[in-house]
């Protein structure tokens, strides 16, 4: 199995290489497809005027920016991402709706020193962290007394046709594939295992 | 979910709460059966797998992966069920 560094290396190659590229050019269609998935996710958040929000995993924006038309401009919204190429497409979005209290930051939330939040939210944006435990130790750090997370991820794949449906129709003409490790990121819950389901 | 609940509570935070949440994802956006077949192939592990793989061998997946989609065509929408978890905490 791969260490937490190799896989972090990985994930920074991919999301700043052709992966986080292909993102870009998708944004609008991905916003669409998950509409309804970061309303129920600010639902859930229920993020209040004047609060210091982080968002972890904030890819090109899509959750960060209807979380600043619901908070308004007295709140402060840290919305971090190691995705350059998908940063700079939140910022351009931003600026073209003039919405200016988000702090677009390239940066690993499982590493760097964070400032402080009231809100932690995230969008399917902590399941390939390397080393998760280490990871939600130093997001924890930052947060304010009285502080609240919400994460949405995704159930088990047999839960999700939308995913299962592509990748057994494709499956079977290629050739097997070894298994994941065990504890291993994937895009199921934090981990592609069978605790998450 | 135990997985969840461990990582969580190992770096400082309380022991979580899960929600379902459940809803019916269009993968075209509106765009017909087409835009999904190419999300499908562009975003998430199917591009990962098709990646370096022979034209004809990704032509031949392809097809099938529209053949798989067909069924939940809806107009210009393409509805699969999608099922997440909603979890909040707080600091431990």
């Amino acid at each position: 199995m791969a260490s937490p560094e190799e896989i972090n290396a990985d994930m920074l190659a991919f999301w700043n290489g052709q992966g986080g590229r292909t993102w870009v050019t998708r944004q609008k269609h991905t916003d669409t497809t998950l509409a309804s998935v970061t309303e129920a996710l600010l639902a859930f958040a229920a993020p209040r005027t004047s609060e210091l929000v982080l968002d972890v995993g904030c890819g090109c924006g899509g959750p960060t920016l209807e979380l600043a038309r619901v908070v308004g401009i007295s709140s402060r919204i840290a919305a971090l991402d190691i995705s350059g190429p998908m940063l700079v497409e939140g910022m351009e979005r931003a600026k073209a709706e003039g919405i200016s209290n988000i702090d677009w930051l390239e940066a690993d939330p499982a590493t760097t020193e964070l400032d402080n939040y009231d809100l932690l939210i995230s969008a399917f944006g902590t399941m390939f962290f390397g080393d998760p435990v280490s990871a939600f130790a130093n997001i924890r750090r930052a947060a304010n007394s009285g502080a609240r997370m919400a994460l949405v991820c995704w159930r088990s794949l047999a839960e999700n046709p939308w995913i299962e449906v592509p990748m057994n129709a494709v499956a079977r003409h290629l050739p097997p594939r070894p298994k994941p490790a065990p504890h291993a990121p994937g895009i199921v819950c934090l981990r592609r295992c069978g605790a998450c389901h | 979910m135990e997985r969840v609940t461990e990582v969580l509570t190992k770096s400082g935070w309380t022991p979580p709460l899960f929600k379902k949440l459940d809803l019916d994802l269009d993968i075209a956006a509106g765009r017909g059966l087409e835009e999904a077949v190419i999300q499908s192939t562009q975003i998430g592990v199917v591009n990962s797998w098709l990646r370096n793989q022979p034209g004809e061998i990704v032509s031949t997946a392809i097809a099938s992966l529209r053949d798989a989609l067909s069924p939940y065509v809806d107009g210009n929408s393409v509805r699969l069920p999608g099922a997440m978890w909603l979890i909040s905490s707080e600091p431990a």
